[in-house]
């Protein structure tokens, strides 16, 4: 073979990729593995959906919020137990070795020879917001200490400056943490669980970018990873393993013993810093949701889209950024014993503007991930913005199928629309499935 | 011209044997003696012998050059039980007889002597006459350029005593005459349109003088079709391990090729049954021979590297069986005319047109149907072969995607083409000209996404092929000198897109070798040659950064940053290369060699010196010992220096082969090798690192095979090995992710008479390597789960691969064709052989995911 086959495996060989990818779109839709529960089930377990930074891309100095959507699928009971909680650490990762998130785990080592978990007790401060939600069991922030929000921090806050994440330097914290809820205690006892949106807040290091080696072929850039956990119990540090993907903390219930990979998920979100000069390769801002299609259902209310508009037929949104929700809607339901179920196609418009150019005359890729507490999906992903060709098509082309459960049954459905760069906005669609 | 090299042994395709149980001699037993003491009255019994053991013409009288028939009276005692309690011989004789004579002799059983019925002790006198053993005269004949079988031609055996023998060689172009006796004999060789020859051969009792004859062409006539079986296709011979110049040859017909089970008749994918060569992972295309990378190998077609071997990654050969002459696997310390290779090299050799007449063939099986044509140019003294293949799965796997919800603007497809133009230039030159060309093609819009992948999806296209043009110029300069060239230019493209990654590369291949042959001396031939790479190229690519072996993933594939190049360079890489044969005396060839080679990209110079060394220990049956050890370096790959995905700096890889063996003629028909190998590789470059790492292979491989004659054909091959590496100092040496440790290949193919013929094929390998993976992290940018993968990787192994391939063949032979149907049925008893794990979304769960089920492929052949 000449040399520059060697070219052609590069992660993978092209050839045998098209043909697998190729397969595997045969298999998308009917092969998944037998016996296997969809991604997008959420019922039995806690699950966090997606994360959002109010500036995917941002600045040295600027401040960045990110707030994440949780979700507690598991029983009643179990909820009721021993309450999911979200907690984020304190200090932002800065430009893990080779922008692998386990090398931050590395960082957190305090540098005497302890964990940053005995640090963070030492440093750590708490301030709730107004109508935060530390006292209700919801949205906690801080390490190992349940209840308590971190740092609110300040404008000049930052993660350390010494090109690495030192927990518990004079600037470090700089994270703030609040959050919303949505009708938990109403849920409390029945139905489904609520979802939870956790706020982190952090301001971008001055030397973000110039700390972080070069890369060829890419735009100067810094990486910054903040991480959370979304805990049905305490947390709890854990010794440093030879595995160096092994995380610092777990997860352990009331007994003391770490909890199934039901009970927790330990998640991380990643903002780029570029320089305001960087170009487009710099600039990323999150995808515009405008309204959602939900095929056949109705809506109490004005959640129409204006005749004429890109939303004509469907439903407008409420909220703000990263969190949308819709009015609930009714949708007909499929009757025990009918064979013939209704399939509700159900997808989100984003604006044409949310296709953001990238280097190299290509564009964004932007999809949509489904997620329910009840039902099933067809296709719990589609694609909405390929890079090259553009809009793949109008909802009804890009929405996914919705098979509801027998009704009458109440749950939600969220839509997370993901760009290919880190920007990402879901919508919370509250569904009531009629008889 | 008949090359003669009797006791030089350059060119002898079988070494001298001594026969060592010819019926030479046999026992004699007059009367006894009668005894004085015994009563003239009693009844006596002589005694009987039971059997009759004869006694080999010694080989010290051999050694001796004592070729004449010897007597040796041997006096024994019979005791009474029959048995010989004493023997002596009367009158030596000398040089070894006596021996021979007493040891026969002591072996004899008698019913004893009796005297009124009791048995009774007795003398008795046996005379062993030794006659010298026969010789053996065989021989094969081949044209003179391209070393072509010449079936049919006429040979005449004259022997010492004016008796002549007229022999027509067989469809390899052999004859034997058997029982000749020793003497000087005149061998004549004749074939028509060929220039006949005589010669003499001087041949002692008991030897076997094999001999290779070359003939050429007259110079007014066109040369037949030298070669040409009644199944009207070329020979196509695979070797296996092949120390340069034919001092190792395991030749496999083409019938072989194309009869194996489980292969469609594809040449390439049945190096997979030798030994040595692991089972590639599934559309892999990979070749993984004694333990090395995909990537440390070098596929070459008549000494040009071919830019890619297979279709979409290992579907089919980019060159079809039917116009293919050879194929050579090295597996390991292979000659220094090749370079820049750690692991194996193929050589594969086009087919020289046929020229008797016009031929064409039509193959149409489930993946693809292909034609071959070929034959003289008219009166222009050209041949020529023009061949094609295309697929066509994208007529039904296009229609099938477009119902899962792909937009499919191109389905997969694959076509190839050839072309050959030869010519005999003179009676010792010829030149060749080619043109090979490969394209692979598909385009789709995947509108459904993979959570897991989501950012695999969108447009998918790929557009990959190549055209190659070659020359070979070979010219028997004198009885002492050959010259070969070749020359090869041509572009290789590939395209390659899914959603935002892109890889676009263009390269103009420009190569060229060039080799001297010249026999110093009658046991000493030397080769020098040069070997240049030229590749000026294109590329740019968007792609994530390569992975580093050993370190787990940074997150999910979707979410790395990609890095963009657009590169304009050329790899140049010239090497050259000398290599000595010396035959210094019989039974033995040693072959020490050095190459230099320089890579631009380094700006650095390798130099491997290689030995390999041959010694037949017995010659009947023959038994050679063999041992070779060398240095081979191989240059990084060009994605490892390039300023983006790679680093500067860097240096060759390297691996010192070992290597020990032993070739066995365990029957006429039966073949037995056993080798045994050791690597230690360094200098090898790890993503990131650099030149950092390290390894270590070792192993064994055998293969019994039996020579394929009108019946049957079939081979056991068994391969233990093991494969380890270690990414940097002070890291944990590791098992190879492609480590295979059994490869257990057993197969055969059987004529059943009436234009039947039943093979069979069972493989037992060893599983995959894998790393195992558990519930992990979540990347929230990506929405996708990260998995906790263990540490270190590849420590797990999938279950043991299983399958029995079965093969049916039905051929017509009408009038004016060959028409020859057949049914493949890989995997015959549907093992549920694992191919891989499949996790669900969080790793939390876990599945094997089944390889190809039972898959019965048709396929009809008509040949004109």
């Amino acid at each position: 073979m000449s040399p520059l086959a060697g070219w052609r495996r590069g992660p993978k060989r092209p050839a045998a990729v098209a043909v697998l990818v190729a397969l595997g779109a045969w298999c998308t839709s009917s092969c998944a593995p037998s016996g296997f529960q969809d991604e997008a089930q959420l019922q039995g377990g806690v699950r966090i959906l997606a994360s959002s930074a109010d500036a995917p891309y941002a600045h040295p100095g600027q401040p960045v919020s990110v707030g994440v959507l949780a979700y507690d699928g598991r029983s009643p009971a179990d909820r009721s137990a021993s309450p999911m909680h979200i907690y984020w650490f304190p200090v932002v990762c800065e430009n893990p070795a080779l922008d692998a998130y386990y090398s931050c785990f590395a960082q957190f080592a305090h540098p005497d020879g302890g964990t940053f978990g005995q640090v963070v007790e030492d440093d750590a401060s708490t301030e709730s917001e107004d109508g935060g939600v530390g006292d209700s069991g919801g949205a906690d922030a801080g390490v190992g200490d349940s209840g308590d929000s971190g740092d609110s921090g300040g404008a000049d806050a930052g993660v350390g400056d010494s090109g690495g994440a030192d927990a518990g330097s004079g600037d470090s914290g700089g994270s703030d943490a609040g959050g919303t809820e949505m009708d938990a205690d109403a849920d409390a006892d029945s139905g489904p669980g609520a979802p939870v949106v956790s706020t982190f807040r952090f301001v971008v290091p001055p030397n973000a970018i110039s700390s972080h080696p070069v890369v060829p072929g890419t735009t100067p850039y810094g990486l910054l990873m903040a991480f959370n956990f979304a805990c049905a119990g305490q947390l709890q540090l854990l010794p440093l393993s030879g595995n160096p993907q092994a995380p610092p903390l777990g997860c352990v219930g009331a007994n003391g013993q770490l909890v199934g990979p039901d009970s927790y998920v330990f998640g991380y979100t990643r903002v780029y810093a570029y320089e305001a000069d960087a170009g487009v390769s710099g600039v990323n801002t999150n995808p515009v949701v405008d309204c959602i299609d939900v095929e056949g259902a109705s809506a109490s209310g004005s959640a129409a889209g204006d005749a004429g508009s890109l939303c004509a037929g469907m439903f407008q949104l409420a909220g703000e950024a990263p969190s949308w929700t819709s009015l609930p809607v009714t949708i007909p339901g499929c009757s025990a014993g009918q064979t013939q179920c209704p399939h509700i196609k159900i997808g989100a418009h984003v604006t044409p503007e949310s296709w953001e150019p990238v280097a190299n005359g290509l564009h964004e890729e932007i999809w949509a991930d489904y997620y329910s507490t009840f039902g099933t999906f067809t296709h719990d992903a589609t694609l909405l913005y390929d890079p090259m060709a553009g809009l793949i098509g109008p909802p009804k082309v890009t929405d996914t199928e919705f098979d509801p459960p027998v009704g009458p049954a109440d749950g939600y459905v969220w839509i997370v629309v993901h760009d290919n760069r880190g920007g990402a906005v879901w919508v919370t669609v509250p569904v009531h499935v009629g008889p | 011209m008949r090359a003669r090299h009797l006791g030089d042994l350059a060119s002898w395709a079988l070494a001298l044997v001594v026969l060592a149980s010819a019926p030479a001699a046999r026992a004699q037993d007059p009367f006894p003696k009668s005894d004085p003491q015994v009563s003239p009255e009693a009844r006596i019994t002589k005694p009987v012998p039971k059997n009759r053991p004869g006694a080999a013409y010694p080989k010290q009288a051999l050694d001796e050059g004592i070729y004449q028939s010897v007597e040796v009276s041997v006096l024994i005692t019979v005791d009474v039980n029959g048995g010989v309690s004493n023997a002596s011989v009367e009158k030596s004789a000398g040089h070894g007889f006596d021996e021979a004579a007493l040891e026969a002799a002591k072996s004899m059983q008698f019913d004893p002597a009796t005297r009124d019925g009791e048995p009774v002790a007795a003398r008795t006198r046996v005379l062993y006459r030794f006659t010298p053993p026969p010789a053996v005269l065989s021989g094969r004949v081949v044209t003179l350029v391209g070393e072509r079988p010449v079936a049919g031609a006429t040979v005449t055996v004259v022997d010492p005593a004016g008796g002549t023998q007229v022999l027509s060689t067989d469809a390899d172009g052999a004859w034997r005459t058997e029982g000749s006796a020793a003497g000087t004999y005149q061998v004549a060789v004749a074939a028509p349109g060929m220039v006949a020859h005589a010669s003499t051969a001087d041949v002692k009792p008991g030897e076997e003088i094999s001999a290779i004859d070359r003939l050429e062409h007259e110079p007014s006539a066109a040369p037949p079709d030298a070669g040409a079986t009644e199944q009207n296709v070329q020979e196509v011979e695979v070797r296996g391990k092949k120390p340069p110049r034919e001092v190792v040859k395991r030749t496999l017909e083409q019938r072989e090729i194309d009869r194996v089970p489980g292969t469609n008749g594809d040449a390439l994918l049945s190096l997979q049954n030798l030994p040595g060569v692991a089972r590639p992972p599934p559309l892999s295309g990979f070749l993984l021979v004694r333990g090395a990378g995909p990537m440390d190998s070098q596929v070459y077609v008549d000494g040009t590297p071919i830019p890619l071997v297979y279709h979409f990654g290992g579907l089919a050969s980019v060159v079809p069986t039917e116009v293919l002459d050879r194929i050579d696997l090295y597996p390991g310390n292979f000659s220094t005319q090749y370079g820049r290779a750690m692991g194996a090299v193929v050589d594969v050799g086009l087919a020289s047109p046929k020229s008797d007449r016009l031929h064409a063939l039509v193959e149409v099986n489930l993946l693809d149907s292909r034609f071959v044509l070929q034959g003289p140019l008219f009166d222009t003294g050209w041949r020529f072969t023009l061949a094609g293949r295309r697929s066509y799965f994208d007529a039904w796997l296009g229609p099938v995607l477009t119902a899962t919800g792909a937009n499919v603007s191109v389905a997969p497809v694959y076509y190839d083409y050839q072309a050959i133009l030869e010519r005999d230039l003179t009676k010792r030159s010829s030149l060749r000209l080619a043109l090979l060309g490969s394209d692979d093609r598909l385009a789709l819009l995947l509108t459904s996404t993979s959570s897991g992948s989501p950012t695999l999806t969108g447009t998918v296209s790929d557009h990959t092929g190549f055209w190659l043009s070659q020359a070979t110029y070979k010219n028997r300069l004198s009885d002492r000198t050959d010259l070969r060239l070749v020359a090869g230019f041509g572009q290789t493209y590939v395209d390659f897109n899914i959603g935002s990654l892109a890889f676009n590369l263009s390269t103009w291949n420009i190569t060229g070798r060039a080799e001297l042959s010249t026999k110093i001396d009658p046991r000493l031939t030397m080769n020098v040659g040069i070997d240049i790479w030229d590749y000026p190229y294109s590329l740019s690519a968007n792609l994530p950064p390569l992975p580093r072996p050993g370190q787990p993933p940074p997150g999910p594939f979707s979410s790395q940053m990609l890095r963009y190049t657009q590169t304009n360079s050329t790899i140049f890489e010239p090497g050259a290369y000398v290599e000595w044969e010396a035959t210094p005396w019989r039974g033995t060839r040693i072959v020490p060699g050095v190459r230099l080679d320089y890579d631009k990209d380094t700006a650095a110079w390798d130099l491997d010196p290689r030995f390999v060394a041959r010694q037949d220990i017995t010659t009947s049956p023959r038994t050679t010992l063999k041992a070779a050890m060398g240095l081979f370096s191989q240059p990084p790959q060009p994605q490892e220096t390039n300023p983006v995905f790679g680093m500067s700096g860097l240096t060759s890889n390297r691996a010192y082969q070992y290597d020990v063996g032993v070739e066995r003629e365990v029957t006429p028909k039966v073949d037995a090798t056993l080798d045994a190998f050791y690597k230690q590789l360094d200098h090898l470059v790890v993503q990131g690192l650099g030149n950092t790492g390290s390894g270590v292979i070792y192993g064994a491989e055998t293969l019994v095979r039996y020579k394929p004659d009108d019946r049957f054909f079939g081979w056991v091959s068994y391969t233990l090995s093991r494969s380890l590496r270690r990414d940097a100092p002070g890291m944990p040496l590791q098992i190879f992710e492609y480590d295979e440790t059994h490869v257990l290949t057993v197969l055969g193919s059987y004529r059943l008479g009436r234009g039947w013929e039943f093979g069979a094929r069972f493989r037992l390998t060893s599983g995959y390597m894998y790393t195992p993976q558990q519930y992990g992290f979540y990347d929230e940018n990506v929405g996708t789960y990260s998995p906790l993968q263990a540490y270190p990787p590849n420590g797990s192994r999938l279950p043991l691969f299983q399958a029995l391939d079965l093969r049916v063949d039905k051929q017509w032979k009408l009038g004016w064709a060959s028409v020859r149907a057949y049914l493949d049925v890989h995997n015959a008893y549907n093992a549920a052989n694992v191919a891989g794990i499949s996790y669900n979304f969080n790793s939390t769960r876990s599945s094997f995911v089944s390889d190809l089920p039972i898959l019965p492929v048709l396929g009809v052949r008509v040949d004109l």
